[in-house]
């Protein structure tokens, strides 16, 4: 036995050996990449030496990141690491279940400290105006299609935190509930298999929901010219796990009756005439194809007759939303409470706003950290 | 730096090698290895290499007094020589505990990596040096290289000076010796990277969970984390030391089949119960008179070596008590026993162990062991979540833990099919390649938004 073992050994041995050299080498030779749009983050360099650096071991915690970062292969490596795992039965990887054919993200805690903050500021900027104010949380993929997580899956209880959350609105504030529509679809592709957000066929049952709430009519499907602009999206999920062969399908839905209308992005300074940046399909993150992402504000004007406008104050879920809302308003601006750091009372004013909606998606609103600072202006403090 | 790093594994291995390798005498192998040891320690913490240096220093300098005196101030030499030793580690590791207990606060520093190892290590040189089994070293640079070389400063084994002594004027990297060593090597990596860092998620996983079910599972990921982690840097340490031509002593021999805990003990962490066993049990008199004295010191010293803690402490009295109770009680009907009942009741006993071992404390570890008997809420789905998604994990750990795996091997080899090598080789090269692929996964962290 001893001597069959040996054996193997020797003929493993200078297999390893070629493996490990020749990596070795092409690690050394091969260039760094900067950033990893998989990961979504910038990768680490080869550090800078100096004695400080030296002496508190700076050095040599960033070569060990720099190595495995640059490390040949990584990315294949890393769904090598989730096919072994999925074959292995696993169920979730950090906070992200592997579902039956999706991949789902768990529901995230409640910042309480933060929630009350947020809600009081929410409250005193509503009943400050004597504009109508809505409010829609969106519920995620977790709670309308739990039936495709993993068997004796326990996540949070995602309907008691959005009923809590309502039940902390003022009563002036109209609460746009759409999880029982949601619901009623759940067997639908409402949420992107690969991606924490919800399609534009979610937001467009949502949207159904919220346009009876503010008066805006019936509306269906036939409204809409539905153009399939990208069947490879591989998802902020995908990222998350390292996930191999799922892919999502991204569809726009363009409405028949749009007028023509101007985007100003008031943080970039860049005009468009189109609400869908082409060059997104291009990147990792497809879903800035809505928007071309998140910024702190942009303004929509229309070349219609209506006479709203709406102030839209949101996350990344409206991205799709903002689609179906353009027939209906003369203006809409869109704050991203993340990024914007202005007086949004001012804006109030000088848009002549006639409705507020505030847009959230459950994990992001229990976690919102920003909204309170943005809303309390500066003269209350 | 750690065994199971990329850096490690890619680099600074291959490299090291190269360099001893080309290098003509074994005295400049040894300054290659020690200077690459130094370097190796100083990745974790650069200052503390000043500390390594110092002992290093101090138990050369010691050797040598040791051999040119006699008689009483010989043995106030070697008394001190072994008290300042001992001084430096009870600084780094027990000043906080004992400020602790009279309700002081303690210091924030880190605890030097391996300072435990190099520490036993280097009192197994004195001691062997005292008790005339070995000459002092006069060579400076391979008691700097016992003490210090990389194979084996952060984790072990303990390797003992009178079994290396012999090897640092010759060790032969030969061709045979280098193959078992990466073999073991790449078993060791397998273990920790696939198995141990899995584990260790169903442990940490099952933190909170307050079912019976659930109890078990958490204790028992953490018995087989614990193992991985362990048998597997120790497989890799002493592949790595295959390597440059040192052979050590194995260090875990299938401990979770063992038939008794006086059986588990010859099995788990060997050379820290040899060590235990020369130095201290040994000189206080062994078997032959005060042994349950001798037995309470040598295991109430076993449980305060692993942590400086009252939980680390109870965990090995417990074993004392046990190992008393088995020596005057069971051992009689244990022999009678079928072998598997002994397993098992070595195995249960051992989990139970490790509850105290995992916890952080005394109370914390009470309470797990009120929920692996609260008959009140057996399962929760919870449990059923983590065991559902880990059946192949405990299965294939379990197996591998055990002598079964080894036994199939075994009889594969002797019936010899036809592509036992290709076979094998490919299963190794596979095993190696997801290993590297778990430790990237590892490094990897995805962030919902730009994160620059």
């Amino acid at each position: 036995m001893k001597k069959s073992k040996g054996s193997i050994a020797k003929m493993l041995s200078p297999i390893l050996v070629v493996v490990i050299v020749i990596t070795g080498i092409v690690n050394l030779i091969l260039p760094d990449r900067s950033t990893s749009p998989m990961e979504n983050r910038s990768l680490q360099a080869f550090p800078s030496m100096n004695w400080n650096s030296f002496q508190n071991g700076d050095v040599f915690r960033e070569l060990n990141s720099w190595y495995s970062d640059q490390f040949l292969g990584r990315e294949k490596l890393i769904q090598l690491k989730y096919l072994v795992n999925k074959m292995a039965g696993t169920n979730k990887i950090d906070d992200v279940f592997l579902g039956k054919g999706t991949l789902i993200e768990d529901v995230s805690s409640v910042n309480q400290e933060q929630k009350e903050r947020n809600l009081q500021a929410i409250n005193a900027f509503c009943t400050s105006y004597e504009i109508p104010s809505y409010f829609m949380i969106t519920p995620n993929a977790v709670s309308v299609q739990s039936d495709r997580l993993p068997a004796f899956s326990t996540p949070l209880d995602q309907n008691q935190q959005i009923d809590e959350y309502y039940d902390g609105l003022d009563s002036s504030i109209q609460r746009i509930d759409v999880r029982s529509t949601l619901e009623e679809h759940k067997d639908e592709y409402l949420y992107y298999k690969t991606d924490h957000h919800w399609t534009s066929l979610g937001a467009f049952y949502s949207f159904q929901a919220m346009a009876s709430a503010m008066g805006l009519g019936d509306v269906s499907k036939e409204d809409y010219d539905i153009y399939p602009v990208s069947d490879d999206f591989e998802g902020t999920l995908a990222g998350k796990t390292g996930s191999v062969f799922l892919k999502d399908q991204i569809d726009i839905y363009v409405p028949k009756n749009n007028s023509e209308y101007i985007v100003s992005d008031l943080t970039n300074v860049t005009t468009s005439r189109s609400i869908y940046s082409r060059e997104a399909l291009d990147t990792r993150d497809q879903y800035t194809v809505f928007m071309g992402g998140n910024a702190g504000r942009i303004t929509i004007e229309m070349d219609n007759d209506s006479s709203r406008h709406l102030l839209l104050i949101k996350d990344s879920y409206a991205n799709a939303m903002i689609q179906f809302l353009i027939p209906y308003y003369r203006t809409i601006d869109i704050i991203d409470p993340r990024y914007y750091f202005e007086d949004v009372s001012r804006l109030v004013n000088s848009q002549m706003i006639t409705d507020i909606l505030f847009l959230y998606n459950s994990n992001t609103l229990m976690q919102d950290t920003s909204i309170a600072d943005c809303l309390v202006m500066p003269t209350q403090e | 730096m750690v065994f199971n790093s990329l850096i490690f594994i890619f680099c600074f291995l291959p490299i090291t090698w190269i360099l001893t390798r080309i290098v003509p005498t074994t005295f400049l192998k040894n300054l290659v290895l020690f200077i690459f040891s130094l370097l190796f320690y100083s990745w974790n913490d650069p200052f503390y290499v000043l500390l390594l240096l110092i002992s290093i220093a101090w138990n050369y300098l010691t050797g040598l007094e040791l051999e040119k005196e006699t008689g009483k101030t010989r043995k106030i030499v070697f008394w001190s020589a072994i008290a300042f030793n001992l001084f430096i580690l009870g600084a780094f590791k027990y000043t906080n505990f004992l400020l602790g207990i009279f309700g002081l606060e303690g210091f924030d520093f880190a605890l030097p990596v391996g300072l435990s190892f190099f520490t036993f290590s280097a009192i197994s040189y004195l001691a062997d040096v005292y008790k005339n089994d070995v000459p002092a070293q006069k060579n400076p640079l391979s008691l700097g290289l016992y003490i210090a070389f990389f194979g084996k400063i952060s984790s072990g084994p303990i390797a003992f000076y009178r079994d290396m002594e012999p090897q640092f004027q010759n060790h032969p990297m030969n061709f045979t010796l280098f193959c078992e060593g990466l073999i073991l090597f790449t078993k060791g990596l397998i273990k920790k990277a696939l198995f141990a860092d899995s584990f260790a998620l169903v442990f940490s996983s099952l933190a909170t969970n307050t079912s019976m079910a659930g109890a078990w599972l958490y204790a028992l990921s953490y018995m087989m984390q614990i193992y991985f982690d362990f048998s597997g840097y120790s497989d890799m340490a002493i592949g790595v030391s295959n390597m440059f031509g040192f052979k050590l002593k194995i260090n875990f021999d299938h401990p979770y089949s063992a038939k008794s805990i006086q059986d588990f003990w010859r099995r788990w962490h060997i050379s820290l119960s040899t060590w235990f066993r020369d130095y201290v049990y040994i000189p206080l008199g062994g078997n032959r008179h005060d042994y349950v004295r001798n037995i309470l010191i040598v295991w109430f010293l076993t449980g305060l070596w692993h942590g400086a803690n009252w939980t680390f402490i109870l965990w090995g009295l417990y074993y004392g008590g046990l190992i008393l109770l088995e020596k005057f009680v069971l051992s009689a009907y244990l022999d009678k026993l079928p072998m598997a009942i002994r397993r098992i009741y070595t195995f249960v006993l051992v989990l139970f162990g490790w509850v105290f071992f995992f916890s952080d404390s005394i109370l914390s570890a009470f309470g797990t062991f009120g929920h692996m008997f609260n008959f009140m809420n057996i399962c929760d789905s919870q449990a059923l979540f983590v065991l559902v998604g880990h059946i192949p994990l405990f299965v294939l750990g379990f197996l591998l833990t055990g002598e079964l795996f080894d036994k199939v091997e075994q009889f594969c080899f002797q019936k010899g099919f036809r592509y036992d090598k290709i076979v094998y080789t490919s299963l190794y090269l596979i095993g190696f390649l997801i290993s590297v692929a778990f430790v990237v996964g590892s490094t990897y962290q995805s962030f919902l938004y730009f994160a620059f």
